[in-house]
Protein backbone atom coordinates (compact mmCIF):
# COMPACT_ATOMS: atom_id res chain seq x y z
CA UNK A 1 0.00 0.00 0.00
CA UNK A 2 1.86 3.37 -0.83
CA UNK A 3 2.42 5.28 2.25
CA UNK A 4 -0.44 8.50 1.43
CA UNK A 5 -2.17 6.78 -1.20
CA UNK A 6 -4.17 8.98 -3.83
CA UNK A 7 -7.35 7.03 -3.25
CA UNK A 8 -8.39 5.11 -0.76
CA UNK A 9 -11.42 2.61 0.31
CA UNK A 10 -11.48 1.19 3.66
CA UNK A 11 -13.93 -0.71 5.28
CA UNK A 12 -16.66 -0.19 2.89
CA UNK A 13 -20.01 -2.24 3.24
CA UNK A 14 -23.55 -1.74 1.71
CA UNK A 15 -26.72 -3.68 2.32
CA UNK A 16 -29.75 -3.98 0.88
CA UNK A 17 -32.26 -5.39 3.45
CA UNK A 18 -30.62 -9.20 4.16
CA UNK A 19 -27.98 -8.75 0.65
CA UNK A 20 -24.67 -7.72 1.72
CA UNK A 21 -23.72 -5.86 -1.52
CA UNK A 22 -20.30 -5.20 -0.33
CA UNK A 23 -18.43 -6.84 2.95
CA UNK A 24 -15.59 -4.81 4.50
CA UNK A 25 -13.83 -3.89 1.28
CA UNK A 26 -10.64 -2.00 0.69
CA UNK A 27 -7.97 -0.74 -1.22
CA UNK A 28 -5.66 2.26 -2.52
CA UNK A 29 -5.03 3.58 -5.56
CA UNK A 30 -1.51 5.68 -6.34
CA UNK A 31 -1.59 8.56 -8.73
CA UNK A 32 -1.49 7.24 -12.04
CA UNK A 33 -2.14 3.90 -11.47
CA UNK A 34 -5.29 2.16 -13.84
CA UNK A 35 -6.57 -0.93 -11.97
CA UNK A 36 -9.06 -3.24 -12.81
CA UNK A 37 -11.71 -4.71 -10.75
CA UNK A 38 -13.51 -7.68 -11.88
CA UNK A 39 -15.94 -10.45 -10.54
CA UNK A 40 -18.42 -12.50 -11.74
CA UNK A 41 -22.33 -10.98 -12.22
CA UNK A 42 -23.46 -9.89 -8.17
CA UNK A 43 -20.15 -9.59 -7.15
CA UNK A 44 -20.76 -5.91 -6.22
CA UNK A 45 -18.71 -4.71 -8.73
CA UNK A 46 -21.15 -1.60 -9.88
CA UNK A 47 -22.42 -0.84 -6.32
CA UNK A 48 -18.81 -0.14 -5.47
CA UNK A 49 -18.63 2.20 -7.99
CA UNK A 50 -21.90 4.02 -7.21
CA UNK A 51 -20.71 4.21 -3.99
CA UNK A 52 -17.42 6.42 -4.03
CA UNK A 53 -19.15 8.26 -6.23
CA UNK A 54 -21.51 9.25 -3.96
CA UNK A 55 -24.83 7.78 -5.96
CA UNK A 56 -25.13 5.14 -2.99
CA UNK A 57 -24.01 5.95 0.76
CA UNK A 58 -22.12 3.46 2.52
CA UNK A 59 -23.43 1.52 5.50
CA UNK A 60 -19.96 1.86 6.66
CA UNK A 61 -16.77 2.29 5.75
CA UNK A 62 -14.33 5.48 4.92
CA UNK A 63 -13.31 6.36 1.20
CA UNK A 64 -10.53 8.71 0.99
CA UNK A 65 -9.86 11.50 -2.06
CA UNK A 66 -6.11 12.83 -1.37
CA UNK A 67 -6.99 12.62 1.88
CA UNK A 68 -10.59 14.15 2.99
CA UNK A 69 -12.82 11.77 3.76
CA UNK A 70 -16.25 11.83 1.17
CA UNK A 71 -17.97 8.73 2.14
CA UNK A 72 -21.42 9.58 2.30
CA UNK A 73 -21.11 12.91 0.18
CA UNK A 74 -23.51 13.69 -2.61
CA UNK A 75 -22.25 12.37 -6.55
CA UNK A 76 -22.10 15.79 -7.31
CA UNK A 77 -19.66 16.73 -4.78
CA UNK A 78 -17.43 13.82 -5.84
CA UNK A 79 -17.45 15.22 -9.27
CA UNK A 80 -16.79 18.35 -8.32
CA UNK A 81 -13.49 16.71 -6.28
CA UNK A 82 -12.33 15.24 -9.48
CA UNK A 83 -14.00 11.69 -9.16
CA UNK A 84 -15.57 11.12 -12.50
CA UNK A 85 -17.83 8.31 -13.73
CA UNK A 86 -19.60 5.94 -16.61
CA UNK A 87 -22.11 3.75 -16.43
CA UNK A 88 -22.65 0.34 -17.99
CA UNK A 89 -25.70 1.80 -20.14
CA UNK A 90 -24.55 5.53 -20.65
CA UNK A 91 -26.76 7.83 -19.23
CA UNK A 92 -26.26 10.56 -22.02
CA UNK A 93 -28.49 14.19 -21.71
CA UNK A 94 -30.60 11.98 -24.70
CA UNK A 95 -31.65 15.72 -26.19
CA UNK A 96 -28.80 17.74 -26.37
CA UNK A 97 -26.62 17.60 -29.17
CA UNK A 98 -23.07 16.27 -28.74
CA UNK A 99 -21.64 19.15 -27.65
CA UNK A 100 -24.00 20.16 -25.42
CA UNK A 101 -23.32 17.01 -23.91
CA UNK A 102 -19.97 18.24 -23.61
CA UNK A 103 -19.89 21.95 -22.33
CA UNK A 104 -22.65 21.17 -19.77
CA UNK A 105 -20.35 19.13 -17.34
CA UNK A 106 -17.78 21.81 -17.81
CA UNK A 107 -20.18 24.70 -17.39
CA UNK A 108 -21.11 23.44 -13.73
CA UNK A 109 -17.89 24.77 -13.01
CA UNK A 110 -18.55 28.60 -11.95
CA UNK A 111 -15.09 29.48 -13.17
CA UNK A 112 -15.18 28.64 -16.78
CA UNK A 113 -16.70 30.44 -19.14
CA UNK A 114 -18.38 29.11 -22.54
CA UNK A 115 -15.48 29.72 -24.93
CA UNK A 116 -12.78 27.88 -23.33
CA UNK A 117 -15.56 25.17 -22.55
CA UNK A 118 -16.26 24.88 -25.90
CA UNK A 119 -12.39 25.19 -26.44
CA UNK A 120 -12.63 21.91 -24.19
CA UNK A 121 -15.11 20.36 -25.75
CA UNK A 122 -13.89 20.53 -29.26
CA UNK A 123 -10.12 18.92 -27.90
CA UNK A 124 -12.17 16.01 -26.24
CA UNK A 125 -13.79 15.56 -29.63
CA UNK A 126 -10.87 15.72 -31.35
CA UNK A 127 -9.01 13.05 -29.14
CA UNK A 128 -12.31 10.80 -29.06
CA UNK A 129 -12.67 11.31 -33.01
CA UNK A 130 -16.11 12.09 -33.03
CA UNK A 131 -15.64 15.66 -33.71
CA UNK A 132 -18.00 14.99 -37.24
CA UNK A 133 -20.68 14.43 -34.56
CA UNK A 134 -20.46 17.34 -33.01
CA UNK A 135 -24.16 18.58 -33.96
CA UNK A 136 -25.95 15.90 -33.60
CA UNK A 137 -28.33 14.49 -30.89
CA UNK A 138 -26.83 12.55 -28.51
CA UNK A 139 -30.27 9.69 -28.85
CA UNK A 140 -28.81 9.32 -32.47
CA UNK A 141 -25.52 7.91 -31.93
CA UNK A 142 -24.71 4.42 -31.57
CA UNK A 143 -24.04 2.13 -28.79
CA UNK A 144 -20.37 2.57 -29.05
CA UNK A 145 -20.44 6.16 -29.71
CA UNK A 146 -22.49 7.15 -27.28
CA UNK A 147 -19.66 5.12 -24.97
CA UNK A 148 -17.27 7.11 -26.21
CA UNK A 149 -19.62 10.36 -25.84
CA UNK A 150 -19.90 9.90 -22.06
CA UNK A 151 -16.63 9.62 -21.39
CA UNK A 152 -15.81 12.79 -23.14
CA UNK A 153 -18.12 13.88 -20.76
CA UNK A 154 -16.16 12.80 -18.02
CA UNK A 155 -13.16 13.74 -19.51
CA UNK A 156 -14.93 17.51 -19.18
CA UNK A 157 -14.75 17.69 -15.58
CA UNK A 158 -10.88 17.39 -15.91
CA UNK A 159 -10.93 14.11 -13.66
CA UNK A 160 -8.19 13.18 -11.04
CA UNK A 161 -9.94 9.67 -10.88
CA UNK A 162 -11.86 7.87 -13.98
CA UNK A 163 -14.29 5.05 -13.39
CA UNK A 164 -15.01 3.07 -16.24
CA UNK A 165 -18.29 0.52 -15.55
CA UNK A 166 -18.14 -1.86 -18.26
CA UNK A 167 -16.60 0.50 -21.16
CA UNK A 168 -16.42 -2.73 -23.78
CA UNK A 169 -19.52 -4.12 -23.17
CA UNK A 170 -21.62 -4.25 -26.23
CA UNK A 171 -19.54 -2.11 -28.14
CA UNK A 172 -18.63 -2.90 -32.12
CA UNK A 173 -14.75 -4.91 -32.27
CA UNK A 174 -13.44 -2.13 -34.15
CA UNK A 175 -14.53 0.77 -31.72
CA UNK A 176 -13.30 -1.94 -28.62
CA UNK A 177 -9.83 -1.04 -29.98
CA UNK A 178 -10.33 2.59 -30.31
CA UNK A 179 -11.67 2.53 -26.80
CA UNK A 180 -9.16 0.32 -25.68
CA UNK A 181 -6.53 3.05 -27.16
CA UNK A 182 -8.25 6.04 -25.71
CA UNK A 183 -8.18 4.44 -21.78
CA UNK A 184 -4.11 3.48 -22.27
CA UNK A 185 -3.66 7.25 -23.38
CA UNK A 186 -5.05 8.93 -20.65
CA UNK A 187 -3.29 6.54 -18.26
CA UNK A 188 -0.50 7.29 -19.76
CA UNK A 189 -1.18 11.00 -19.08
CA UNK A 190 -1.30 10.65 -15.99
CA UNK A 191 -5.22 9.74 -15.18
CA UNK A 192 -5.90 7.22 -12.60
CA UNK A 193 -8.59 5.04 -13.50
CA UNK A 194 -10.40 1.99 -12.59
CA UNK A 195 -11.86 0.09 -15.21
CA UNK A 196 -14.61 -2.36 -14.29
CA UNK A 197 -15.79 -4.92 -17.40
CA UNK A 198 -16.27 -8.38 -17.67
CA UNK A 199 -13.97 -8.41 -21.13
CA UNK A 200 -10.70 -9.98 -19.40
CA UNK A 201 -8.78 -9.70 -22.54
CA UNK A 202 -9.85 -6.07 -22.73
CA UNK A 203 -8.90 -5.23 -19.20
CA UNK A 204 -6.18 -7.58 -19.15
CA UNK A 205 -3.70 -5.85 -22.60
CA UNK A 206 -4.40 -2.47 -20.37
CA UNK A 207 -4.71 -3.08 -16.36
CA UNK A 208 -1.53 -4.42 -14.82
CA UNK A 209 -3.61 -4.48 -11.27
CA UNK A 210 -6.80 -6.33 -10.74
CA UNK A 211 -9.06 -6.49 -7.82
CA UNK A 212 -11.28 -9.42 -7.58
CA UNK A 213 -14.49 -9.36 -6.18
CA UNK A 214 -17.21 -12.04 -5.18
CA UNK A 215 -20.32 -12.00 -3.47
CA UNK A 216 -19.31 -8.39 -1.72
CA UNK A 217 -16.47 -9.33 -1.16
CA UNK A 218 -12.31 -8.71 -2.25
CA UNK A 219 -11.19 -12.03 -2.90
CA UNK A 220 -8.12 -11.47 -4.65
CA UNK A 221 -5.95 -8.12 -5.48
CA UNK A 222 -2.46 -7.98 -7.09
CA UNK A 223 -0.81 -8.85 -10.64
CA UNK A 224 -3.29 -9.83 -13.14
CA UNK A 225 -0.88 -13.21 -14.15
CA UNK A 226 -0.52 -14.12 -10.36
CA UNK A 227 -4.52 -13.21 -9.44
CA UNK A 228 -5.83 -15.27 -12.66
CA UNK A 229 -3.82 -18.10 -11.37
CA UNK A 230 -5.44 -17.76 -8.08
CA UNK A 231 -7.95 -20.84 -7.15
CA UNK A 232 -10.11 -18.41 -5.09
CA UNK A 233 -10.35 -16.32 -7.76
CA UNK A 234 -10.70 -19.44 -10.54
CA UNK A 235 -13.71 -20.82 -8.13
CA UNK A 236 -15.71 -17.69 -8.66
CA UNK A 237 -15.73 -17.38 -11.70
CA UNK A 238 -15.90 -20.90 -13.04
CA UNK A 239 -18.32 -21.87 -9.75
CA UNK A 240 -15.62 -25.31 -9.63
CA UNK A 241 -12.32 -26.21 -8.18
CA UNK A 242 -10.58 -26.57 -11.82
CA UNK A 243 -7.45 -24.99 -12.24
CA UNK A 244 -6.86 -21.93 -14.44
CA UNK A 245 -7.30 -22.31 -18.13
CA UNK B 1 -63.93 39.03 -40.77
CA UNK B 2 -62.75 42.29 -38.06
CA UNK B 3 -64.99 40.55 -35.40
CA UNK B 4 -63.08 36.96 -36.33
CA UNK B 5 -60.14 39.16 -35.93
CA UNK B 6 -61.83 40.74 -32.68
CA UNK B 7 -62.22 37.24 -30.84
CA UNK B 8 -58.52 35.52 -32.43
CA UNK B 9 -56.90 39.10 -31.03
CA UNK B 10 -58.51 38.48 -27.57
CA UNK B 11 -58.08 34.81 -27.62
CA UNK B 12 -54.56 35.45 -27.89
CA UNK B 13 -54.29 37.85 -25.15
CA UNK B 14 -55.33 35.78 -22.94
CA UNK B 15 -53.84 32.66 -24.46
CA UNK B 16 -50.22 34.11 -23.93
CA UNK B 17 -51.53 34.49 -19.94
CA UNK B 18 -52.05 31.02 -19.98
CA UNK B 19 -49.13 29.95 -21.41
CA UNK B 20 -47.38 32.09 -18.99
CA UNK B 21 -49.01 30.40 -16.14
CA UNK B 22 -48.39 26.72 -17.30
CA UNK B 23 -44.89 27.19 -18.55
CA UNK B 24 -44.02 27.54 -14.81
CA UNK B 25 -46.29 24.48 -13.94
CA UNK B 26 -43.96 22.32 -16.93
CA UNK B 27 -40.80 23.69 -15.22
CA UNK B 28 -41.53 22.67 -11.89
CA UNK B 29 -42.81 19.47 -13.50
CA UNK B 30 -39.79 18.90 -15.66
CA UNK B 31 -37.45 19.79 -13.36
CA UNK B 32 -38.76 18.09 -9.47
CA UNK B 33 -41.43 15.39 -11.20
CA UNK B 34 -43.75 17.57 -8.65
CA UNK B 35 -47.37 18.26 -9.91
CA UNK B 36 -47.33 21.46 -8.27
CA UNK B 37 -51.07 21.95 -7.49
CA UNK B 38 -50.60 24.52 -5.26
CA UNK B 39 -49.63 26.90 -8.56
CA UNK B 40 -52.99 28.92 -8.98
CA UNK B 41 -52.64 30.22 -5.48
CA UNK B 42 -49.24 31.35 -6.70
CA UNK B 43 -50.82 33.40 -9.45
CA UNK B 44 -53.62 35.28 -7.36
CA UNK B 45 -50.46 36.24 -4.36
CA UNK B 46 -48.50 37.77 -8.13
CA UNK B 47 -51.40 39.45 -8.62
CA UNK B 48 -51.61 41.19 -4.68
CA UNK B 49 -47.99 41.35 -4.87
CA UNK B 50 -48.29 43.80 -7.45
CA UNK B 51 -51.29 45.43 -6.23
CA UNK B 52 -49.93 46.05 -2.86
CA UNK B 53 -46.15 47.18 -4.20
CA UNK B 54 -48.18 49.81 -6.96
CA UNK B 55 -50.85 51.10 -4.39
CA UNK B 56 -48.57 50.74 -1.62
CA UNK B 57 -45.35 51.14 -2.39
CA UNK B 58 -46.25 53.94 -5.16
CA UNK B 59 -44.34 51.52 -8.42
CA UNK B 60 -44.97 52.02 -12.00
CA UNK B 61 -47.44 49.53 -12.50
CA UNK B 62 -44.94 47.39 -14.69
CA UNK B 63 -41.99 47.94 -11.96
CA UNK B 64 -44.75 46.56 -9.95
CA UNK B 65 -45.07 43.08 -12.06
CA UNK B 66 -41.08 42.99 -11.63
CA UNK B 67 -41.67 43.22 -7.60
CA UNK B 68 -44.51 40.65 -7.84
CA UNK B 69 -42.05 38.12 -9.56
CA UNK B 70 -39.15 38.96 -7.79
CA UNK B 71 -41.35 38.44 -4.34
CA UNK B 72 -42.91 35.30 -5.91
CA UNK B 73 -39.15 33.85 -6.40
CA UNK B 74 -38.31 34.29 -2.83
CA UNK B 75 -41.74 32.69 -1.91
CA UNK B 76 -41.17 29.69 -3.75
CA UNK B 77 -37.40 29.70 -2.87
CA UNK B 78 -38.34 29.49 0.31
CA UNK B 79 -41.88 26.87 0.60
CA UNK B 80 -39.63 24.70 -1.93
CA UNK B 81 -36.54 24.64 0.99
CA UNK B 82 -38.95 24.27 3.98
CA UNK B 83 -41.78 22.75 2.82
CA UNK B 84 -40.79 20.32 -0.71
CA UNK B 85 -37.48 19.58 0.32
CA UNK B 86 -38.07 16.77 2.94
CA UNK B 87 -39.63 14.90 -0.18
CA UNK B 88 -35.63 14.24 -1.29
CA UNK B 89 -34.66 12.62 2.29
CA UNK B 90 -35.95 9.60 3.38
CA UNK B 91 -37.80 11.00 6.03
CA UNK B 92 -40.60 11.04 3.34
CA UNK B 93 -41.48 7.41 2.59
CA UNK B 94 -44.52 8.33 0.13
CA UNK B 95 -43.14 10.71 -1.80
CA UNK B 96 -45.54 11.19 -5.09
CA UNK B 97 -48.65 11.31 -2.52
CA UNK B 98 -46.52 13.78 0.15
CA UNK B 99 -46.23 16.27 -2.84
CA UNK B 100 -49.67 15.82 -4.00
CA UNK B 101 -50.66 16.61 0.04
CA UNK B 102 -48.26 19.91 0.55
CA UNK B 103 -48.89 21.55 -2.33
CA UNK B 104 -52.61 20.68 -2.37
CA UNK B 105 -52.39 21.99 1.20
CA UNK B 106 -50.75 25.10 -0.28
CA UNK B 107 -53.64 26.22 -2.25
CA UNK B 108 -56.32 25.73 0.72
CA UNK B 109 -53.70 27.86 3.02
CA UNK B 110 -53.10 30.55 0.55
CA UNK B 111 -56.68 31.09 -0.50
CA UNK B 112 -57.96 31.26 2.98
CA UNK B 113 -55.31 33.40 4.58
CA UNK B 114 -55.90 35.61 1.16
CA UNK B 115 -59.40 35.76 2.32
CA UNK B 116 -58.56 37.38 5.46
CA UNK B 117 -55.29 39.28 4.97
CA UNK B 118 -57.08 40.81 1.38
CA UNK B 119 -60.56 41.03 1.59
CA UNK B 120 -63.17 38.60 0.04
CA UNK B 121 -64.02 41.83 -2.32
CA UNK B 122 -62.45 42.40 -5.62
CA UNK B 123 -59.35 44.81 -6.22
CA UNK B 124 -58.23 46.09 -9.32
CA UNK B 125 -54.79 47.69 -9.49
CA UNK B 126 -54.63 50.77 -12.05
CA UNK B 127 -53.65 50.40 -15.82
CA UNK B 128 -50.34 50.22 -17.48
CA UNK B 129 -51.72 52.27 -19.99
CA UNK B 130 -55.61 53.84 -20.29
CA UNK B 131 -56.93 53.48 -23.59
CA UNK B 132 -57.03 51.25 -26.59
CA UNK B 133 -55.37 50.33 -29.52
CA UNK B 134 -57.71 50.67 -32.34
CA UNK B 135 -56.69 49.87 -36.05
CA UNK B 136 -59.65 49.50 -38.45
CA UNK B 137 -62.12 47.04 -36.56
CA UNK B 138 -60.01 45.83 -34.04
CA UNK B 139 -60.14 47.87 -30.51
CA UNK B 140 -57.40 46.54 -28.14
CA UNK B 141 -57.24 47.84 -24.44
CA UNK B 142 -53.65 49.29 -23.96
CA UNK B 143 -53.57 46.90 -20.50
CA UNK B 144 -54.46 43.63 -23.03
CA UNK B 145 -51.74 44.88 -25.38
CA UNK B 146 -48.78 45.24 -22.69
CA UNK B 147 -50.19 42.47 -20.69
CA UNK B 148 -49.77 40.02 -23.90
CA UNK B 149 -46.52 41.58 -25.17
CA UNK B 150 -44.99 41.21 -21.87
CA UNK B 151 -46.02 37.26 -21.69
CA UNK B 152 -44.26 37.00 -25.20
CA UNK B 153 -41.17 39.20 -23.72
CA UNK B 154 -41.04 36.67 -20.37
CA UNK B 155 -41.64 33.08 -22.95
CA UNK B 156 -38.58 34.30 -25.11
CA UNK B 157 -36.71 35.14 -21.80
CA UNK B 158 -37.74 32.11 -20.42
CA UNK B 159 -36.66 29.72 -23.58
CA UNK B 160 -33.22 31.90 -24.18
CA UNK B 161 -32.65 31.70 -20.86
CA UNK B 162 -33.25 27.75 -20.92
CA UNK B 163 -31.08 27.30 -24.45
CA UNK B 164 -27.90 29.46 -23.21
CA UNK B 165 -27.15 30.18 -19.82
CA UNK B 166 -25.46 27.54 -17.99
CA UNK B 167 -28.14 28.10 -15.16
CA UNK B 168 -30.74 26.90 -17.57
CA UNK B 169 -28.59 24.31 -19.33
CA UNK B 170 -28.26 22.55 -15.64
CA UNK B 171 -32.17 22.74 -15.35
CA UNK B 172 -32.11 21.05 -18.36
CA UNK B 173 -29.85 18.31 -17.99
CA UNK B 174 -31.52 17.42 -14.56
CA UNK B 175 -34.66 17.66 -15.95
CA UNK B 176 -33.08 14.83 -18.51
CA UNK B 177 -31.25 12.71 -15.54
CA UNK B 178 -30.96 13.78 -12.22
CA UNK B 179 -28.41 10.84 -11.84
CA UNK B 180 -26.68 12.08 -15.02
CA UNK B 181 -26.79 15.16 -13.78
CA UNK B 182 -24.93 14.78 -10.37
CA UNK B 183 -22.21 12.87 -11.43
CA UNK B 184 -21.31 15.74 -13.73
CA UNK B 185 -21.63 18.30 -10.65
CA UNK B 186 -24.74 19.55 -11.17
CA UNK B 187 -26.67 19.95 -7.41
CA UNK B 188 -29.79 18.60 -8.48
CA UNK B 189 -30.64 19.83 -4.92
CA UNK B 190 -30.00 23.11 -5.94
CA UNK B 191 -31.50 23.08 -9.17
CA UNK B 192 -34.74 22.02 -7.48
CA UNK B 193 -34.99 24.95 -6.19
CA UNK B 194 -34.47 26.94 -8.60
CA UNK B 195 -36.45 26.12 -10.73
CA UNK B 196 -39.47 26.03 -8.31
CA UNK B 197 -38.40 29.62 -7.43
CA UNK B 198 -38.73 30.39 -11.24
CA UNK B 199 -41.90 28.54 -11.82
CA UNK B 200 -43.87 30.58 -9.27
CA UNK B 201 -42.13 33.91 -10.40
CA UNK B 202 -43.68 33.23 -13.97
CA UNK B 203 -47.08 32.22 -11.77
CA UNK B 204 -46.74 35.83 -9.78
CA UNK B 205 -46.14 37.62 -13.31
CA UNK B 206 -48.58 36.15 -14.96
CA UNK B 207 -51.30 36.83 -12.37
CA UNK B 208 -49.50 40.45 -11.99
CA UNK B 209 -49.58 41.05 -15.99
CA UNK B 210 -53.63 40.13 -15.87
CA UNK B 211 -54.32 42.06 -12.94
CA UNK B 212 -55.26 45.21 -14.29
CA UNK B 213 -57.37 43.18 -17.22
CA UNK B 214 -59.68 41.08 -14.42
CA UNK B 215 -60.42 42.09 -10.93
CA UNK B 216 -58.36 40.48 -7.68
CA UNK B 217 -59.95 37.82 -5.86
CA UNK B 218 -58.88 34.98 -3.53
CA UNK B 219 -60.62 32.77 -5.86
CA UNK B 220 -59.13 34.07 -9.03
CA UNK B 221 -55.92 31.47 -8.88
CA UNK B 222 -58.44 28.53 -9.55
CA UNK B 223 -59.04 28.61 -13.28
CA UNK B 224 -55.76 29.52 -14.71
CA UNK B 225 -54.51 26.74 -12.49
CA UNK B 226 -57.16 24.18 -14.00
CA UNK B 227 -56.08 25.86 -17.54
CA UNK B 228 -52.52 25.46 -17.07
CA UNK B 229 -53.46 21.65 -16.11
CA UNK B 230 -55.27 21.59 -19.48
CA UNK B 231 -52.13 23.11 -21.80
CA UNK B 232 -49.53 20.90 -20.13
CA UNK B 233 -51.42 17.68 -20.93
CA UNK B 234 -52.43 19.25 -24.52
CA UNK B 235 -48.96 20.50 -25.14
CA UNK B 236 -47.23 17.65 -23.96
CA UNK B 237 -45.53 17.61 -20.77
CA UNK B 238 -42.30 19.00 -19.69
CA UNK B 239 -42.44 20.98 -22.91
CA UNK B 240 -42.20 24.53 -22.41
CA UNK B 241 -42.62 25.53 -26.09
CA UNK B 242 -45.36 22.56 -26.05
CA UNK B 243 -47.07 24.73 -23.20
CA UNK B 244 -46.87 27.95 -25.33
CA UNK B 245 -48.55 26.31 -28.31
CA UNK B 246 -51.12 24.95 -26.16
CA UNK B 247 -51.56 27.87 -24.28
CA UNK B 248 -52.54 29.81 -27.16
CA UNK B 249 -54.31 27.68 -28.57
CA UNK B 250 -56.54 27.13 -25.96
CA UNK B 251 -57.38 30.57 -25.71
CA UNK B 252 -58.36 31.41 -29.69
CA UNK B 253 -60.56 28.09 -29.69
CA UNK B 254 -62.41 29.24 -26.41
CA UNK B 255 -62.17 32.76 -27.76
CA UNK B 256 -63.44 31.57 -30.75
CA UNK B 257 -65.81 29.07 -29.62
CA UNK B 258 -67.45 31.31 -27.46
CA UNK B 259 -67.90 34.04 -29.62
CA UNK B 260 -69.47 31.98 -32.56
CA UNK B 261 -71.77 29.98 -30.33
CA UNK B 262 -75.42 30.51 -31.50
CA UNK B 263 -76.39 31.86 -28.01
CA UNK B 264 -74.73 34.56 -27.27
CA UNK B 265 -76.69 34.67 -23.82
CA UNK B 266 -75.28 31.23 -22.65
CA UNK B 267 -72.13 31.21 -24.47
CA UNK B 268 -69.53 32.20 -21.65
CA UNK B 269 -70.89 29.71 -19.58
CA UNK B 270 -69.11 27.70 -22.15
CA UNK B 271 -65.68 28.51 -21.94
CA UNK B 272 -64.28 25.97 -20.10
CA UNK B 273 -66.03 23.36 -21.90
CA UNK B 274 -64.66 24.48 -25.31
CA UNK B 275 -60.75 23.64 -23.71
CA UNK B 276 -62.36 20.24 -22.38
CA UNK B 277 -63.37 19.26 -25.72
CA UNK B 278 -60.31 20.39 -26.80
CA UNK B 279 -57.98 18.04 -24.80
CA UNK B 280 -60.03 15.35 -25.42
CA UNK B 281 -59.92 15.79 -29.24
CA UNK B 282 -56.38 16.26 -29.22
CA UNK B 283 -55.34 13.18 -26.73
CA UNK B 284 -57.73 11.13 -28.86
CA UNK B 285 -55.44 11.97 -31.89
CA UNK B 286 -52.04 12.57 -29.98
CA UNK B 287 -51.99 10.44 -26.84
CA UNK B 288 -48.38 12.48 -25.68
CA UNK B 289 -50.19 15.85 -26.47
CA UNK B 290 -49.05 18.11 -29.48
CA UNK B 291 -45.12 18.02 -28.74
CA UNK B 292 -45.04 15.11 -26.16
CA UNK B 293 -42.66 12.07 -26.64
CA UNK B 294 -42.21 9.35 -24.19
CA UNK B 295 -39.59 10.89 -21.36
CA UNK B 296 -39.77 14.68 -20.15
CA UNK B 297 -37.22 17.18 -20.66
CA UNK B 298 -37.01 21.14 -20.86
CA UNK B 299 -37.32 22.58 -24.27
Amino acid sequence: MPADPFFAVAGLAKHFGGIHAVEDLSFTLARGEILGLIGPNGSGKTTTINIVTGALKPDAGSISVEGSDMAGQAAHLFARRGVARTFQVPRLFRRMTVMENLIVPALSDASERRPSAEERARGVLAFLKLEHLADDYARALSGGQQKLLELGRALMLKPSLLLLDEPFAGVHPKLLEQIIEHIRTLNRDGHTIVLVDHNLDAVQSIVSRVLVMARGRKIADGAVAEVLQNPEVVRAYTGSRAGAQ
Amino acid sequence: MSYFLLLAVNGLVVGLIYALVASGLTLVFSVLKVVNFGHGSLYMLGGYASYYLISGLGLPPLLGVVGAMVTLFVFGVVFERLVIAPMYTDKVERKDEYAIIVTFGLTILITNLALVVFGPFAKSPPSFMTGALIAGPLILPYDRLIAAVAAVVLLVGLSLFLKRTALGQALDAVSQSRESAAVIGIDPKRMYTVAFGLGSALAGGAGALIAPVFALSPSMGDLPAVQAFIIIVLGGMGSVGGSVAGGVLLGLVQALGVGYLPDPNRALAYTQAFGALLLVITLLVRPTGLFGRPHLRLE
